[in-house]
């Protein structure tokens, strides 16, 4: 054995061969039903039943544009895009409000308010959803399309996300906020000119956190919009879809592909807060 | 001290009382909304499950019938047996695959360990109900990749209708959930292990300890408490059974594998029992409260500064 070869399987040892050969059989496993279903989604239904190994014979985007279409994947997806955007933008509002008052602004018995934000975390949804549906309902609110939800993830996501900005504005040398003040600056001027130029790792952070939910929710979707056909999200579009279809699997998984794609380019390139926002908090969800 | 204590001036109490007000007022929006949409409702929750009340607006005082009912009612009891189950698979494979996966990815070189943290925590973003429909597809009898898999490689007597079996439904769909989480738990566990100081294990390298009692003795213990938190999280997530189930098997076949999360909207929404129903979730809030403390007590024990 020459010294090279020595010299790297010292540094390579046989448990890091058998590290990476498991690794190797683990990550097909774990990308073969993702990949199956964008190959499925590719084929005519015809294709699929023949052989359900075989490539498809053409790349062909009709399952994509009848999910679209007939499937209406198309109008729950922009009927989930609007949530997100209604919901985030006042979570993220608020959020930064009540963390910068705990923080900086002398709220009395700021413990308590923090205790009490982790306690409403630990709530399963569950215990919420039946009143909220009924104060909704009497309200009449469960007939405005999108305020339902809006309504629902902004109460819900506010506490946990404040809780991770209130985390970094102590983090923030008090001296720079005393230089502001000294300046003049009001505690408006102060968090809009210097605290929120400085918060903007965290505040993508909370929003791919935030998003992540808002995205993936289903349990109190499905429920406030029971008696509606405007504004379902794109989680219950799929279930009415499914049930819909039956089994014609290519245009179930044309659906399934155009929820999947987005979401992982979204993911490669917002990657690094998408990890942050796990250690962040990651506790509802 | 003194230095300090001069330049420091104590703000006059206007001034503080001037910030009091502000706060209150940056406070405020985040109260109402959560107010709103939590806080009125749990505790309106509570007086449900205390009354009879119904759509119409007949309001009477019920008691503890309905808990009684809970308990009494053996379909309600075998939900939450079958929540437990999932919740139970699911959090072990979670665990379990998440922590292997950390160590190794740890191990292999740095350009590796991304690429394959990318491919597992995929998964982790992707939205319960997608990930259930994508599986209802994987586990189809005939048409799923599972059993072909199995016939192609001469295991055809192994193939099963996974989602349509008593004995196999609740823990397919505990695998499938777990499968989902496995890529977030292995990224906590990994951002633990790379905050353990290098130092450390290179002293037990040169004192010969093979990787393995390493991983043993040194990055295991040292992480314990981030494998409990992570664990006590996993349960929480794993006990929301309602969208993976939902979309999986819609609590089928029968009521095989329908959770209480599943009864409780089914009760609320399609036979308007809402105090039956809120009486349920508090049990059920309750049983997942009470697994998160036998998991924070049970797991505790000495952690080690370093």
């Amino acid at each position: 054995m020459s010294i090279k070869m020595k010299r790297f399987f010292a540094r390579n040892p046989l448990h890091i061969w058998v590290f990476r050969l498991v690794l190797v059989v683990l990550a097909l496993v774990y990308i073969c039903p993702i990949l199956f279903a964008i190959i499925t989604s590719l084929k005519t239904e015809r294709e699929f039943y023949s052989n359900i190994w075989a490539l498809p014979q053409n790349i062909r985007l009709e399952n994509y544009i009848s999910a679209f279409k007939v499937g209406k994947i198309g109008e729950y997806f922009g009927n989930s895009v609007i949530i997100a955007i209604g919901s985030i933008i006042p979570i993220e509002i608020c959020a930064v409000l009540l963390a910068y008052a705990i923080a900086r602004l002398k709220l009395p018995k700021t413990e308590l308010i923090l205790i009490f934000c982790f306690a409403i975390q630990l709530l399963p949804t569950e215990t919420i959803i039946i009143p909220l549906y009924i104060t909704m309902s009497k309200l009449s609110i469960l007939s405005v399309p999108y305020m339902p939800m809006i309504l629902a993830y902004a109460g819900w996501s506010i506490p946990g996300t404040a809780i991770i900005m209130k985390n970094y504005f102590d983090t923030v040398p008090s001296e720079l906020l005393e230089a502001a003040r000294i300046d003049g600056a009001g505690e408006v001027t102060t968090l809009f000119r210097v605290m929120l130029p400085l918060m903007k790792g965290v505040l993508a952070t909370c929003i791919v956190m935030n998003f992540t939910f808002v995205w993936g929710e289903m349990m109190w979707a499905r429920t406030a919009t029971i008696v509606t056909t405007k504004g379902i999200p794109l989680t219950v579009g799929l279930m009415n879809f499914k049930s819909d279809l039956g089994t014609q699997w290519p245009l179930l998984c044309a659906a399934i592909c155009l929820v999947i794609i987005p979401l992982y380019l979204l993911f490669l390139f917002l990657q690094k807060y998408f990890v942050a926002s796990l250690t962040a908090g990651g506790v509802k969800g | 001290m003194n230095i300090n204590m001069n330049t420091k001036k104590t703000p006059s109490s206007g001034i503080i009382k001037k910030q009091r007000l502000l706060g209150a007022a940056f406070a405020a929006p985040a109260a109402l909304l959560v107010l709103f949409a939590t806080i009125i409702p749990v505790a309106w929750n509570i007086v449900l499950s205390f009354s009879n009340w119904s759509i119409i607006g007949e309001n009477s005082f019920a008691g503890l019938t309905h808990y009684m009912e809970v308990f009494a009612n053996k379909a309600a009891l075998k939900t939450v047996w079958q929540s437990i189950t999932i919740s139970l698979v699911a959090s072990v494979t979670a665990m379990i695959l998440g922590t292997c996966l950390a160590i190794m990815i740890y191990r292999v070189s740095r350009l590796e360990g991304a690429f394959f943290r990318f491919l597992f925590y995929g998964p982790g973003m992707l939205p319960m109900t997608v990930v259930g429909l994508l599986f209802t597809f994987v586990l189809a009898t005939d048409e799923g990749l599972v059993n072909n898999f199995l016939k192609l490689v001469g295991l055809a007597n192994l193939t099963s209708p996974w989602l349509a079996e008593k004995g196999t439904v609740l823990i397919v769909i505990g695998l499938v959930q777990g499968w989902r989480s496995s890529g977030t738990i292995m990224m906590l566990i990994y951002t633990a292990i790379l905050g353990i100081p290098e130092s450390l294990r290179e002293s037990a390298h040169l004192d010969g300890a093979s990787f393995i009692t390493q991983v043993r003795r040194i990055i295991l213990p040292l992480i314990r408490s981030t494998i409990q938190m992570a664990f006590s999280f996993m349960v929480m997530w794993a006990f929301k059974t309602y969208d993976i189930v939902w979309s999986m098997t819609g609590g089928g076949p029968g009521d095989l594998s329908k959770t209480t999360p599943i009864l409780i909207v089914e009760q609320a929404f399609k036979f308007n029992k809402f105090g039956y129903a809120s009486a349920l979730s508090l049990v059920y809030a309750a049983l997942i409260i009470f697994v998160i403390i036998i998991i924070r007590k049970g797991l505790g024990g000495e952690t080690y500064e370093y």
